[in-house]
């Protein structure tokens, strides 16, 4: 059933056979699609910022934060996805398995210690965008197309497909947030398959 | 019977616009239909009789938008983000060049000024937006001229804080803001002129192609602010061949305060630089040892190279397509051709690469070493030549040694040839010499002459 899923998701959101992330069938190019459509399919939530894996997007900008190594300016980082559901702000990295985000983990566990809500929120008002100002809290995200590894304790993790959402141990939102977090998650698991499709 | 258009893209993210723009007119609406090309290169793409004229406008490059009527390519479009000055806006004019050989018409669409991420990420205040280089402009223009088909340019809208304005793709007003000057001008291409580009015709009396080529001109005559970083100078032959014989003589010709001001990074090639030693040397019957004077070099190397001057670039960076591939094709058209020279062999002078960062074979025991230490120093600061010529550079900025900015370990930062990659088939076509770490390649032109 999920392999004949991915497949018709597949022929529709991706031409592309391979994007060299190939993971037991999916691509790094079909997770992004998935969870796409399914987060534009929430109620309420809205994506700021979008990098797909050939970073080419026209309908949202590539999101960077910058990085700075011993108060030298070092490129930047770039984001996968940039999600805002009421006042939450989520930071999403994406790959087609949770074995493979070791990497974007450290780079999120930085942008969050770094910067905080306040600095996030400032430095995507520096590249044009207006989040609301009314965002409470920020959230670190890993969304993946297959679980085939444990889970580390301080993210927030999706699974495109099917739409699963764990909210790991180690994460902790004030009470708020949380309430926010269970819509956010109820909205998220249930999005019906005829939307995806 | 009714036209048919199709449309190839290079990127889902390409399909994804043109089906936005079905919105836009009945025209688009009608295209028949719109497809990613294969992730494949040309010759694989070749070999499973993909569409033999897509197939040929991606021999150097893959375009983003091929629109085709009745399976003729009409318009090549090439969409873009990133403007900036200096290398970067001429980092897809291979594609272009491939586009204009084929007397098919194309559409640069870019910011013509813009402000740059890295500066605007760090502050509130307003950055100040970069133009375009003109040398972008200019070869359009050249092309144009050439080939007789229209290459132009036009503007993406930038927000306030300087960067490039992104529609809501469901809404067709907000589309037609920022992409209508394109989609118009593309649709009157495809209407107006397809059956004539198809026929050879020369399509530039049209009054709309005619408007968008003097803008376009308008463009190429801008004054740069800021002076490109490429590194071209026009050299007599002997000077190429004392390169080759000893490649530290690039160090006198760029001069030492150019590695020691700017990026750190400059500083691995310096380096690679300081390694460097060709072991083979192409001629037009294969490689041999490469000579260790340089009367014998010239005895071995085309007779020619010696009856016409030299256009040397430096490239300092690291293994990768671009910008190096758009560069060099930019470089070739504008500088090295005769005004109406249409093929490589229609020189005024030739042209040659130098490439220190990157070596032929990647087993070369002196690119290991030269990775090994930047990894150490890369990751530790360990003491090693790379760090003394940081330290070096840091002396005479009258900076603190810190940490180095622009300096990482990767493979490809001294990296190895690879004969099927893009840029490898853009110097082969383009170049007459390409001068790397180990080895000193011959342009295919060259070797085709036998």
């Amino acid at each position: 059933m999920i392999g004949y899923y991915l497949e018709t998701i597949g022929k529709q959101f991706c031409e592309e056979p391979k994007d060299g992330n190939l993971m037991d069938g999916i691509t790094e190019t079909e997770v992004h699609a998935l969870l796409r459509t399914r987060l534009t399919s929430i109620p309420n939530a809205g994506l700021l910022g979008w990098n797909p894996p050939n970073g080419k997007t026209y309908g949202l900008p590539n999101i960077l934060i910058p990085k700075v190594v011993d108060n030298h300016r070092a490129g930047s980082d770039r984001v996968d996805a940039c999600v805002c559901y009421k006042h939450l702000l989520m930071l999403v990295e994406i790959k087609p398995a949770s074995s493979k985000m070791d990497d974007d983990a450290d780079k999120l566990r930085r942008i969050c210690s770094s910067y905080k809500l306040e600095g996030v929120v400032q430095i995507l008002q520096r590249q044009g965008l207006c989040p609301s100002p009314s965002f409470r809290w920020l959230v670190p995200v890993l969304a993946f197309g297959i679980l085939d590894s444990a889970l580390p304790s301080d993210f927030l993790c999706w699974q495109a497909y099917p739409g699963l959402y764990r909210q790991a141990k180690g994460v902790r939102l004030s009470e708020g947030a949380n309430d926010e977090l269970e819509e956010f998650r109820v909205s998220f698991e249930n999005i019906p398959d005829n939307l995806l499709k | 019977m009714p036209d048919t258009y199709q449309v190839w893209c290079d990127k889902p993210s390409d399909k994804t616009l043109v089906e936005a723009f079905r919105r836009l007119s009945p025209f688009w609406a009608d295209v028949s239909s719109i497809q990613v090309i294969p992730n494949s290169g040309p010759r694989a793409l070749a070999s499973n009789f993909f569409d033999r004229q897509v197939v040929s406008l991606l021999e150097y490059d893959r375009p983003d938008i091929i629109i085709l009527l009745d399976g003729h390519p009409v318009l090549v479009i090439e969409i873009t983000e990133h403007g900036y000055t200096g290398d970067n806006p001429l980092q897809r004019f291979a594609r272009v060049v491939r586009a204009a050989e084929l007397g098919v018409p194309l559409v640069h669409f870019t910011p013509f000024a813009r402000t740059r991420f890295d500066e605007m990420l760090y502050t509130d205040s307003p950055t100040s937006a970069r133009r375009v280089s003109s040398r972008l402009f200019e070869g359009f223009v050249k092309l144009t001229e050439t080939y007789k088909v229209p290459i132009v340019a036009m503007d993406w809208p930038v927000t306030p804080r300087g960067t490039p304005v992104k529609p809501d793709l469901q809404n067709s007003t907000q589309l037609r803001e920022i992409f209508g000057e394109l989609v118009d001008y593309a649709q009157h291409i495809c209407e107006h002129d397809g059956a004539r580009l198809i026929a050879g015709e020369n399509v530039l009396n049209c009054e709309v192609i005619k408007s968008a080529v003097q803008a376009t001109k308008q463009k190429a005559q801008q004054t740069n602010v800021l002076d490109s970083e490429i590194r071209l100078q026009n050299i007599p032959y002997d000077k190429i061949c004392r390169i080759i014989a000893n490649p530290k003589v690039m160090v006198e010709l760029l001069g030492q305060d150019y590695f020691m001001k700017g990026k750190d990074h400059k500083l691995i090639a310096l380096r690679a630089i300081e390694d460097s030693l060709i072991e083979l040397v192409e001629t037009q019957t294969g490689p041999v040892n490469a000579p260790s004077n340089v009367e014998e070099l010239r005895r071995i190397l085309p007779q020619e190279f010696s009856e016409k001057p030299w256009l040397i670039f430096y490239s300092g960076y690291e293994w990768r397509g671009q910008p190096n591939g758009g560069i060099v094709t930019n470089t070739d058209i504008l500088y090295c051709r005769t005004p109406t020279g249409a093929t490589v062999k229609d020189r005024t002078q030739y042209l040659a690469v130098v490439w220190p960062r990157v070596f032929y074979k990647s087993n070369n025991p002196r690119r290991s070493v030269l990775l090994e230490e930047l990894s150490d120093f890369a990751n530790s600061n360990g003491p090693c030549r790379l760090g003394d010529l940081v330290k070096q550079k840091r002396n005479l900025r009258g900076q603190v040694f810190g940490h180095p900015n622009y300096i990482a370990y990767r493979t490809k930062s001294i990296g190895a040839w690879s004969e099927n990659s893009t840029v490898a088939r853009i110097y082969r076509h383009f170049c007459d010499l390409i001068i790397l770490n180990d080895r000193v390649l011959l342009g295919d032109h060259w070797k085709t002459v036998l």
